[in-house]
């Protein structure tokens, strides 16, 4: 029997008391877990080690979340990013999910809630990748691509 | 009520609105800190996982402590500002409503990386004034200046004296930011005739961007 693959989680927030904590708890469920504590070494994290799925603040010192949403979806389009946001108006929310965005929660999130979104973001990965390599199997590569890049058909 | 008094009414809420709404963030990031730890210590219990380490759970339980300390304090903050607009004028020592305004927008002048910074003189005299309109001038002053700078820059706020009047003076270092041409949140010259209807006269100097604000009748 292979060997259950552990998710592999990145948190992204300035309040390190806050992601430190959290990122006990998502250990405690079996997820893989790296801390970083502002956008730059998000992005510079995610290009050492590209993880499964972010999760991220948007109200940081420096490079906001979303720029650091945009910068991901541009260059990593395989990462799912859930923003989890003390702040978060509507409005804030509808802008990450059409720029790409997973999900959009708010804090204190429940614990059970954001490793069952995590989980969705996983498998919707997974099923993508899956979708793209049966297209490129059939040598219908540019619909392959255009999965993995999660782009929108015309 | 006068066109003036309206806009005045308007920049006072608008005001009042960017400190709610930055305590309110940072409360709730402590908040959000205390439901964590809470939790930590149920997902131990309920996992019935033996505690190793007895540090690191001192640790997260400090924390929380810590974490209401901090909330306590902003709150503490709020409240005083709150209470400032029951009072139309009072006799103060200039440097005060300055010290509660530098503890009111830290956290603003933080996510743009830039460091806000105190050099009052405590032993001016005492002045007559509005501490709350006061406050929202500098505010708007000091927005201003935020959105002038770039990152990692410094803003004194220094209180003195000029031709033997009570002065504060703004001043910015560091270096422009490429985009902050576009002014602060309130208009300069609605900034200028507020100050006018206070006794305050406004200079910004061309050659160092220093603002003095200049208490006219307190010679």
């Amino acid at each position: 029997m292979g060997k259950k693959k552990d998710i592999k989680v990145l948190l992204v927030d300035d309040e390190q008391a806050f992601v430190d904590t959290l990122a006990q708890r998502l250990k405690m469920r079996d997820l893989k877990v790296c801390t970083v504590y502002n956008g730059e070494e998000a992005l510079n994290q995610v290009k050492c080690e590209e993880p499964d799925v972010m999760v991220l603040d948007l109200k940081m010192p420096g490079m906001y979340g979303m720029e650091v949403l945009k910068e991901v979806r541009k260059k990593y389009p395989n990462l799912q990013v859930i923003i989890l946001t003390g702040h978060g108006s509507d409005l804030e929310a509808e802008e990450a999910r059409r720029m790409g965005g997973f999900d959009f929660l708010k804090k204190p999130a429940d614990i059970d809630t954001l490793v069952s979104r995590i989980k969705e973001a996983y498998a919707e990965k997974i099923e993508r990748m899956m979708t793209a390599i049966a297209f490129a199997e059939e040598g219908m590569f540019d619909t392959a691509q255009r999965i993995m890049k999660q782009e929108d058909d015309d | 009520m006068s066109e003036q008094a309206e806009s005045f009414r308007t920049y006072q809420m608008l005001f009042i609105g960017i400190i709610i709404a930055s305590f309110t963030h940072e409360l709730k990031n402590h908040l959000a800190i205390i439901k964590e730890s809470a939790g930590l210590q149920q997902d131990i219990i309920a996992m019935d996982k033996k505690i190793k380490d007895l540090g690191a759970l001192k640790h997260f339980l400090s924390s929380v402590d810590g974490q209401v300390d901090k909330s306590l304090k902003l709150i503490s903050f709020l409240n005083r500002f709150a209470h400032r607009m029951d009072t139309e004028t009072a006799q103060l020592q200039l440097h005060e409503p300055l010290d509660e305004l530098i503890a009111l927008t830290t956290r603003l002048a933080n996510q743009k990386i830039i460091s806000l910074e105190q050099d009052f003189n405590r032993d001016l005299g005492p002045l007559v004034l509005s501490p709350a309109k006061l406050q929202m001038l500098v505010f708007f002053l000091l927005d201003e200046k935020m959105v002038a700078l770039d990152k990692k820059s410094i803003i004194t706020l220094r209180t003195t004296k000029v031709r033997d009047m009570h002065a504060i003076e703004i001043v910015p270092q560091g270096q422009e930011s490429a985009s902050g041409n576009g002014g602060g949140r309130c208009p300069r010259e609605v900034l200028f005739t507020f100050a006018r209807e206070m006794g305050i006269e406004i200079e910004i100097g061309s050659a160092d961007a220093v603002t003095r604000l200049i208490f006219t009748e307190s010679a």
